[in-house]
């Protein structure tokens, strides 16, 4: 997670995953790890999107269904529990995410503003997009996504 | 020692202000107790100025040490009993405590402060008239010097000549700060106070000139004298300072010449062999006025250990009359005692602390630890420790009971003889840890009473109240945390009782009450709980007034105020913004006080209980958990599934109801369970149920996961909801006779004055937990207060008893007959959504049914003799024309219809044709949720059934009626020709029934069906998918109709769209407003027929 010196100012790392066919994004910085084998507990009377809290390591972590949040279809039962721990708020979150995908060295130049005619649900979450070889990377405004 | 200083400034002065704080509060003990003065009280107080103007003169703090010093004056009079305390001067001193308070506060600015008022203020105790100067200067001085000559003390001759005189030995000790106390492991405070705990200090010298740092040396010297007295027998008084033999001085008297070094008091069986270094010479002490004169400085070389062979002869030339040396030496075998005190004790009592109780050996290097068995090692036992250290110990302990756990675990399912006892083993020293550790964070309740003395003592003066309290339980122990967060809450409870609790004086007496009020605030421990008592005998609380101000401020309704019980009318207190007293004083504030007192206190874990009595006084009784961060929780289970933890604190008792006792002991009250428990009812709350209400429920009767309404109007938090949970349970209650044959686990729980009943599935054992918090999306849910993680490594949620009795809605259970009262005051008002008017009426006596009245065109009375049968079919002449009658029992399994004189005739327009049902009785016109229950008695006619007033209603569905009496009339209806592609229909309702039924008839009709469950959700629906017409419900969560009618007219990609609105109940002026925002056509939401027609008009 630390910067190797040298790099340039406007390269940021972004840590990728899929939702459906869709590629999505988060700084690197933000990630703490990604864990395949949680366990979490229910918690009835939270929001949809809250699937559970779970134990990392003594910490009580709360897991979101991304999907939820960006309104997709209800998630596939087959899929495995692949989880994103992120720091959001000064508190761990656990976000639930189809796959896993690459690191990507992105140029933050080359960061786009998402287009206008996104759904509000989506558009609210995004801090921008990026082009790459091949389609988009969505970049995940945590923050408002969690919120 | 530059870097020291400052640390060693902030000890003094958190040391001296703890002796203010108890300074005051013997002051205050003095005051009020003026009659017959405990002389161990002015002794207390003396020795508490004393250590302040010792420890302040240490440090350079003259100011403070000063007024210390003329206060201790003042205090040493009254000991000699040459002054009375009184009121008067009390208060002078108390005024003259507060002032050296601040000045320890302001530690740093002390010098600048101007204490010459004060000093004159207290001179003015001595002496009426004397000037201040006077005071400062004691009348006869005595300039004495230690053996060194290095050190002179100027003291008073009078006051040592009683020392002497009541058998105490005058000492003069040379103390190096950076020698003797670093090397000893105490700060130089801690040796400050373990001489104070021996004896008195009467001076201290301070020589700069002898501040010597060595470079070169590693080790500075801070050297010091001071002058001592003490009961302790010269020849253990080294051994107990813990300091070299030959840096004290025994002064015998205060003869010139009198003073002489100490003997090395040391038993003569350790006296090691000679080839120790000898020891220097005896040294010639001074005294009076004599030029300080200086001798060899002491060998620095001497080790300790040679103090050891010291001859004793000095003290042996010179012994004293009171203590002869002899004594140390002649027994040395004999275990050591405290030096019995020549004089009977009670002239003056050392301090409790300075009782020499003699623990074992502590490891002293040396021969010496045999006989020098010093009582250092008592004071010694107590150690200064940074609070975070002890958090870092809490929250590791708490680790170690996980792991423990999961430990016991792992060992119980894997059932090693080898590793059972290891796990045993290491459980037992775990609990035992975590209890131990959990100790170092205790403190007395003390430091918060101590405060109420002077609070209430002002308080009563300014207010002009007589007020006696009484304080009990200072020495119960709690966590700091708590103790912590505590001092307010109660500062402001206490505050609450003197300023609207107890009366002014006449006020009493003309209510025939003394005039001296009481105030007790008592702590003790219960079940594991500490319980604080704040009781007055004043006023109490005046319910009426409470009401009427809570109704002006809108925060109860008319009807709430009549009917809530007086308990209920007592915790209107606790909502924001009210306070009794009718004129805002600056003691109680402005009312922002008890909700905040409570949420804090239930922040902390605790329950604030609130009794009062007009006229009897208030007592208001907190319940708190000894500590926050570990709490014993019994574990509970939902089916297989998840645990919860319930804590502990909460719960009052188990009680399991046998299947068999099921029907007897549960009862039904209203819509509520109860259970029947020693003679009193208690409402029940499923966990499974409350849980669930907030988002998905299953249905008790069709077994169907259903969305729960209350998360969808929330926002809105008008009755509805409630209205909404009402007629769940109303549901539910005639079913739960047949479901609740099974055992039943109930805990008791208490949260402030609610209790209930908490039914579980099962119950697992009671487990130490480790609360933790759960993150942002799932703090604000009331039911949890908390989560923790299992032996298994799972989470498990910690139940909040109190948030979950709200989420019950227990507030309006406990009392029934209110409830009823309220839901009647709520139906009166509730005519809006879902909430449909149905005509309720019988076909035979016991046979009720309910027709939605928008669909009603008429009602009319007839007489029986005027139906006419013709081709099977029922008919009445009426108006010129035939009246097709339904008589229900020709289409449902029900008794023959009465034989009646008049038949009611409700008269409905299906399909372009008039039809009546006939009914022998109407029973009420009814404002009914209108949520029906589709598959208890489902059947063709029949929409489904629902409960009013604890009977089975079925609701008719006319146009399935008329289906059966007449298919013919509808057959152009329900067969329309459909168009080329079926048009799609978007279906915007909130109403799961409304939903599924319409959405039936839609595509009965050849329609496709698109759902949405509000505004929002249409809209997006819209945007998604391709919709030809819209059809909505109008009042809805999130987003309502209007709204969204609103945003699709507004948008040109809609142009055109067909909008119908639905409704249950259409007043004119939703009607209006429906068509202002671009609703097409309003419908009726059960008025089939129209419905389809109205959808099919743009086809046909």
């Amino acid at each position: 997670m630390t910067e190797p010196t040298g790099r340039s100012q406007t390269a940021q790392e972004l840590v990728t995953f899929h939702l459906d066919h869709d590629l999505y994004g988060v700084e690197v910085e933000q990630v703490v790890e990604v864990n395949r084998d949680l366990i979490w507990t229910p918690i009835p009377g939270a929001a949809p999107y809250v699937r559970g809290a779970a134990n990392l390591r003594g910490h009580i972590v709360t897991i979101v269904d991304l999907r939820k949040i960006l309104d997709y279809d209800e998630r596939p039962e087959d899929l495995a529990k692949t989880v994103i721990i992120v720091n959001s708020r000064d508190e761990l979150v656990g976000i639930l995410v189809d796959r896993i995908a690459d690191v990507v060295e992105a140029d933050r130049s080359l960061i786009e503003s998402a287009p206008r005619n996104m759904p509000q649900t989506q558009a609210r979450c995004l801090s921008g997009v990026l082009k790459i070889e091949g389609g988009l990377i969505s970049l995940l405004d945590l923050n408002a996504a969690l919120d | 020692m530059p870097g020291e200083t400052d640390e060693l400034l902030a000890e003094v002065v958190t040391e001296c202000l703890e002796h203010i704080d108890q300074m005051e509060n013997l002051l205050l003990a003095l005051e009020g107790n003026a009659q017959e003065i405990d002389p161990e009280v002015i002794n207390s107080i003396f020795r508490s100025a004393h250590s302040i103007k010792g420890v302040t003169g240490f440090c350079g703090l003259n100011n403070i040490k000063e007024l210390a010093h003329v206060f201790e004056n003042v205090l040493n009079a009254y000991r000699q009993g040459q002054l009375t305390p009184n009121a008067g001067s009390v208060d002078i001193m108390l005024k003259a405590n507060d002032f050296l308070k601040t000045m320890l506060i302001n530690a740093a600015e002390s010098e600048s402060f101007d204490i010459d008022p004060m000093v004159r203020n207290l001179a003015g105790i001595l002496e009426p008239g004397a000037d201040a100067t006077s005071v400062l200067v004691p009348e006869k001085l005595t300039f004495l010097s230690d053996s060194t000559g290095r050190f002179t003390f100027t003291v008073d001759e009078a006051m040592l000549q009683d020392r002497i005189s009541r058998g105490h030995h005058l000492y003069i000790l040379r103390l190096d700060l950076v020698r003797d106390a670093p090397v000893e492991k105490r700060t130089p405070i801690e040796l400050v106070n373990h001489i104070l705990s021996l004896g008195e200090m009467h001076e201290t010298a301070f020589e700069l000139d002898l501040v010597h740092v060595d470079e070169e040396a590693i080790r500075a010297t801070v050297p010091l004298a001071v002058l001592f007295s003490s009961l302790i027998d010269s020849s253990m008084v080294a051994g107990a300072l813990a300091v070299p033999a030959q840096d004290v001085d025994h002064l015998e008297s205060l003869e010139p010449g009198a003073a002489i070094p100490l003997a090395r008091a040391v038993p003569e069986q350790v006296v090691l062999p000679p080839t120790r270094p000898t020891p220097p010479p005896a040294r010639e002490s001074k005294a009076t006025a004599a030029p300080p004169i200086t001798p060899e400085r002491p060998t620095a070389s001497t080790p300790r250990a040679s103090v050891a062979s010291v001859p004793s002869s000095p003290v042996a030339a010179a012994p004293s009359p009171q203590a002869p040396p002899k004594k140390a030496t002649a027994v040395p075998v004999q275990p050591p005692k405290p030096p019995a005190p020549p004089e009977p004790p009670r002239v003056q009592e050392p301090p409790r602390e300075s009782a020499p109780e003699y623990g074992p050996p502590d490891g002293e290097p040396g021969p010496v630890v045999e006989a020098v068995k010093t009582p250092s090692t008592v004071v010694q036992n107590f150690l200064r420790v940074n609070v975070s250290l002890l958090d870092n110990l809490m929250n590791l302990a708490g680790e170690l009971v996980l792991g423990r756990n999961q430990l016991l675990q792992t060992a119980g399912t894997i059932n090693s003889s080898s590793l059972t006892p290891v796990a045993q083993r290491i459980d037992l020293i775990t609990s035992e840890l975590q209890a131990q550790i959990m100790q170092t964070r205790m403190q007395e309740l003390a430091g918060v009473f101590n405060k109420f003395p002077r609070l209430v003592r002002d308080l009563s003066r300014s207010l002009g109240k007589k007020v006696d309290l009484k304080i009990e339980g200072q020495e119960v122990e709690l966590d700091k945390t708590i103790i912590e967060a505590l001092g307010d809450p109660l500062v402001h409870i206490v505050r609450n009782s003197m300023d609207h609790g107890i009366e002014r004086p006449e006020t009493r007496r003309a209510a025939g009450k003394p005039e001296m009020g009481t105030l007790e605030v008592r702590a003790y421990h219960e079940a594991g709980q500490v319980n604080i008592e704040i009781r007055d005998d004043g006023a109490g609380i005046d319910i009426s007034r409470l009401k009427d101000k809570a109704l002006r401020m809108g925060l109860i309704s008319p009807m709430e105020a009549q009917t809530m019980s007086a308990q209920q009318a007592l915790e209107l207190i606790f909502k924001p913004g009210l306070s009794t007293a009718e004129t805002v004083s600056d003691v109680s504030g402005r009312g922002v006080g008890m909700d905040v007192v409570r949420s804090n206190l239930e922040r902390l874990g605790g329950i604030l209980d609130l009794q009062s009595e007009k006229g009897k006084g208030t007592n208001t009784r907190i319940k708190l958990p000894l500590t926050m961060a570990i709490i014993p929780c019994l574990i509970v289970r939902l089916g297989k599934g998840e645990r919860y933890a319930v804590p502990q604190i909460n719960l009052t008792e188990l009680v399991r109801v046998r299947s068999a006792e099921v029907g007897e002991r549960i009862e039904r009250i209203g819509g509520a369970e109860v259970l029947r428990l020693r003679g009193n009812l208690l409402p029940l709350v499923r966990l499974g149920e409350v849980l669930r209400t907030e988002g998905f429920f299953r249905d008790p009767i069709t077994n169907e996961l259903k969305k729960d309404r209350r998360q969808n109007i929330a926002d809105r938090r008008a009755g509805e909801s409630d209205e909404a949970a009402d007629q769940y349970r109303i549901r539910r209650s005639g079913q739960d006779r047949r479901q609740s044959t099974s055992p039943l686990n109930i805990l008791v729980l208490s949260a402030g004055d609610l209790e209930y009943g908490l039914i579980v599935d099962e119950l697992e054992d009671t487990e130490e937990i480790v609360v933790k918090p759960l993150g942002r999306h799932l703090k604000e849910i009331p039911s949890y207060a908390g989560a923790t993680i299992m032996g298994d490594g799972r989470v498990a949620p910690i139940l909040d008893v109190p948030g979950l009795a709200q989420q019950a809605e227990l507030g309006r259970k406990k009392d029934v007959a209110q409830k009823t009262a309220q839901s009647r005051a709520k139906e009166e008002m509730a005519a809006r959504k879902d909430m449909e008017k149905v005509l309720v009426f019988n076909h035979g006596p016991q046979e009720l049914f309910a027709v939605p009245i928008p669909l009603v065109a008429r009602i009319e009375r007839i007489d029986a003799g005027r139906i006419e049968t013709a081709m099977g079919h029922l008919s009445v002449q009426y108006r010129g024309s035939s009246l097709r009658l339904i008589m229900l029992d020709r289409h449902l399994p029900l008794t023959p219809f009465p034989t009646v004189q008049k038949v009611f005739v409700i008269v409905f327009e299906v399909a372009g044709h008039e039809i009546g049902i006939c009914a022998s009785t109407l029973v009420d016109e009814r404002l009914v949720p209108f949520d029906l229950d589709v598959h208890t008695h489902q059947r063709l006619g029949v929409m489904g059934s629902m409960i009013i007033d604890h009977k089975t209603v079925l609701v008719l569905d006319i146009f399935e009626l008329v289906g059966l009496e007449e298919p013919r009339w509808l057959q152009d209806v329900t067969k329309p020709e459909k168009p080329a592609t079926a048009p799609k229909v978007l279906l915007v309702e909130d109403s799961e029934f409304f939903l599924k039924k319409v959405a039936g008839y839609l595509k009965d009709s050849g329609f496709e069906v698109v759902l949405a469950m509000n505004g929002r959700e249409g809209l997006e629906k819209l945007e998604k998918n391709k919709i030809d017409i819209v059809l909505t419900d109008i009042e809805m969560p999130v987003m309502n109709g209007i709204e969204m009618v609103r945003q699709i007219r507004a948008n040109p990609k809609y142009a055109g769209m067909r909008i119908l609105a639905l409704s249950s109940l259409a007043g004119d002026d939703d009607i209006q407003r429906g068509i202002a925002a671009g609703v097409d056509k309003y419908l009726i939401k059960l008025d089939r027929g129209a419905l389809i027609d109205a959808l099919m008009e743009p086809y046909v």
